[in-house]
């Protein structure tokens, strides 16, 4: 009974959101986007840009749904190389910000941006670094052409109280940080960020198609290398997910606890407590996270700035009893939820088929490679 | 008669034809054989600065462009523009983004972003494929036309040290200070990896300045003050016994300002600069102007005053710390120098001398190449040695011009 009702739900939600155009409210005209700081793909082949400079968040409607005709061969050696010879720039110049794939066509999209000197970030992340303005489609893995936002049909909702311009510390500016994740799931646009609060870590649902809703709910967590309840530091990579049922978000911090929050608590004004499952070291800043199956079970990955990438098993995050209170006993070790180190210096991770991921990782000879990861060798 | 006719007729035929050809065939000829150039807008002061031309391509051609209006991938296949400055040898290449347009007589491309100083740049107009895209023929020489440019080549180097201070050869084991002209301004922060001082067997004589992070420039960074660790001159300061004075007496040490020094524009120093000096005894001697011989200038005159000083003054402070008034207090305006390795100070007026009385003033703070002020000496040993009592901030020589 249960089951037919869960398919009665899925078949109703699948007629909704089919049979309508979600783009039915979007307008014509030139998207005014400052910073491409992150991407994600919604239903319909939308694009979502979060852009932290100008703290908006912008629906996009792309001309770019056709199924791939034949299976795409990708593999591209020298990503950055690439992408400078495009923009008519020195290689060393070129900044890939974030990655997605559109799930109806399978082409890439990627956020670049030219200039890295200007970078003031202790972390050197791209959102720090230079604001993305390019935005970059990959056809058929090997056709790079400049996506024009030229009179397009998009959508806007304003992120409101986004952390002030000039705050900073020794780090860097907070500014690039006002959107430092997004995702779409359950009819809405979850976006990770900091917000001009006392208690800056936010995050926010914004309910799609836009209208000027936007529930903002402060997150407080256990920092166990640090060994304290942190408020400050944003999430810096999630997932929405199912955990026994019921929606969750699982969130990885810098430094770098892992955190699991219901999403039925994420009420607007709200402020709302995590639960540390896991501690996975200090100094190092996770950088994203796809959910993939295997063999009918399904599995997190993580990329990270300085420590492997990272592979859990969704079995063990639902089962954990562990709630970290106390500071890690042993510097930069682990605790918590276990994982499997895969030895991968992964900088973008994407969902691109149920057989492969798409990744971008940094060779050790420098050069940026973008390819599939089948998940099978996973 | 009737060949007199046929050569009239003849001549007419000629006038007519030459008529023919000078005016209507010939222009269409040479037009016709005028080949597409492409070149580079090179001129900062036009608006178009950057932008990639082509000209003398056939008029129906570009209106027929101009109808068509080719898309952004139509165009990187017939006039695609790369990086690398030759043919990409990687075929999936992808050439650089920016916008195409045709104005009245010319195709031209403006990239998204401006080129870049040190790139190379390679072009390859297609010129079959273009006549093609507009289902048009014309006869080209060659099936497609390229081009190699880059922005702003690295230019010759014209920068140079000028002058050294102190200009003698021989010069006190003390030495508190050196001045570098250089003929334009450089970059900052570089000193310290490009200025060496080295002794006679061509060693690098370590730590001789202070470490100074910003640098001793002048204002618009064409003179660097090289400043030689104080406390290690100083006798009876730590580091003085602990490392010794930066320079020894009776040595040979050289100099040296590597060319690799890159000026404020980026450019290298034309050559390297090499002073070769002695060292004598350290001078533990001061400055004393009451010994100062004036060689007074004549009235009416622009000739310069020249002050004997008998003793190496520093270069630089002589023009700070000098001055001359008038009978009415008024400062003389004009330019202050030094003359035979800086034991001669000159000071020559902007205007003429007017006869009268003229008071030179004396800042005690002028110093010799030592330290050594009018005022005090640098180092010394305050428990044995009597100095000159000059108290006074400023010390006045009178003169008269006649």
């Amino acid at each position: 009974m249960q089951k037919l009702s869960y398919f009665i739900c899925l078949l109703a939600w699948s007629i909704t959101s089919f049979a309508t155009d979600l783009t039915e409210n979007f307008i014509k005209g030139t998207p005014k986007i400052s910073s491409m700081s992150q991407l994600a793909f919604g239903p319909q082949g939308i694009l979502f840009i979060g852009d932290s400079k100008s703290a908006t968040l912008f629906a996009i409607a792309l001309d770019d749904k056709t199924a791939p005709a034949k299976k795409t061969v990708l593999k591209i050696a020298d990503l950055e190389g690439k992408i400078a010879a495009m923009l008519g720039a020195k290689k060393s110049d070129v900044m890939v910000h974030d990655v997605a794939v559109n799930p109806l066509s399978k082409n890439i999209y990627l956020a670049v941006s030219r200039g890295r000197a200007k970078g003031d970030s202790y972390w050197k992340l791209p959102n720090d670094l230079d604001d993305a303005t390019i935005l970059i489609r990959i056809k058929n893995g090997k056709e790079f052409e400049e996506v024009s936002l030229n009179n397009i049909k998009y959508s806007q909702v304003t992120i409101p109280n986004p952390i002030d311009k000039k705050k900073k510390n020794w780090r860097g500016k907070f500014r690039p940080d006002v959107i430092t994740d997004i995702a779409y799931a359950n009819g809405q646009v979850y976006v990770s960020g900091l917000s001009n609060e006392e208690f800056a870590s936010t995050f926010r649902k914004i309910p799609f198609p836009f209208s000027n809703r936007v529930n903002s709910s402060s997150i407080e967590i256990y920092h166990a290398a640090h060994g304290q309840y942190e408020t400050k530091s944003p999430i810096r990579t999630f997932l929405p997910y199912n955990l026994n049922g019921k929606p969750h978000i699982l969130a990885a911090y810098l430094c770098t606890p892992l955190v699991t929050i219901p999403e039925d608590q994420l009420k607007n004004g709200q402020h709302v407590k995590g639960r540390t499952i896991a501690e996975l070291g200090m100094g190092n800043m996770p950088l994203d996270m796809v959910v993939y199956k295997k063999e009918g079970k399904d599995y997190i990955l993580m990329a990270n700035t300085t420590r492997n990438a990272m592979k859990f098993s969704i079995e063990d995050i639902a089962n954990t009893k562990v709630n970290l209170t106390t500071k890690t006993k042993v510097p930069f070790a682990s605790e918590g939820v276990k994982y499997i180190s895969f030895p991968r210096l992964l900088q973008q991770l994407a969902n691109y088929d149920d057989k492969n991921l798409l990744v971008v990782m940094r060779m050790p000879n420098g050069s940026l490679v973008m390819g599939l990861q089948p998940i099978k060798w996973l | 008669m009737a060949t007199v006719v046929n050569t009239i007729i003849a001549k007419k035929l000629l006038m007519k034809n030459l008529f023919l050809f000078l005016f209507v065939l010939l222009p269409q000829v040479l037009m016709a054989q005028q080949p597409p150039v492409i070149w580079l807008e090179t001129n900062h002061q036009k608006a178009d600065y950057g932008v990639l031309k082509v000209k003398n391509l056939p008029e129906q051609l570009l209106t027929a462009l101009r109808q068509k209006k080719p898309l952004a991938q139509d165009w990187k296949k017939l006039f695609p523009v790369y990086t690398g400055g030759k043919k990409p040898t990687d075929i999936d290449q992808p050439s650089i983004i920016g916008d195409y347009f045709i104005t009245q007589t010319l195709l031209c491309f403006k990239p998204r972003f401006f080129w870049v100083n040190d790139l190379h740049y390679y072009c390859e107009l297609r010129l079959l494929e273009l006549a093609s895209f507009v289902q048009q023929n014309y006869l080209f020489s060659h099936p497609s036309l390229s081009y190699r440019f880059e922005i702003n080549a690295p230019s010759s180097p014209v920068t140079s040290v000028t002058k050294v201070y102190p200009s003698a050869s021989a010069l006190p084991a003390n030495l508190l200070r050196m001045y570098v002209y250089f003929s334009a301004p450089m970059r900052q922060g570089q000193a310290k990896k490009f200025v060496k001082i080295r002794d006679a067997n061509g060693a690098e004589v370590p730590h001789v300045f202070v470490p100074i992070k910003e640098e001793l420039w002048n204002h618009n960074r064409t003179r660097l003050t090289l400043f030689f660790d104080p406390g290690r001159i100083k006798r009876g300061l730590r580091p003085h016994h602990e490392s010794g004075t930066p320079l020894n007496p009776g040595q040979v040490y050289t100099l040296e300002i590597d060319k690799n020094w890159q000026d404020a524009q980026g450019r290298e120093l034309k050559a390297s600069f090499q002073k070769r000096f002695t060292t004598t005894q350290a001078d533990r001697t001061q400055p004393n102007p009451k010994k100062w011989a004036l060689q007074l200038p004549k009235g009416n005159s622009k000739k310069p005053l020249v002050i004997n000083a008998l003793h190496t003054i520093d270069h630089a402070l002589v023009l700070r710390y000098l001055y001359i008034s008038n009978a009415e207090g008024q400062e003389v305006k004009g330019k202050w120098s030094t003359a035979n390795t800086e034991k001669e100070i000159r000071f020559t007026p902007a205007q003429q001398w007017l006869s009268g009385k003229y008071t030179l003033h004396i800042d005690t703070r002028l110093e010799d190449l030592a330290g050594n002020s009018v005022h005090r000496l640098f180092d010394v040993d305050t428990q044995h040695t009597q100095t000159l009592a000059n108290t006074a901030a400023t010390l006045t020589i009178n003169f008269e011009v006649f």
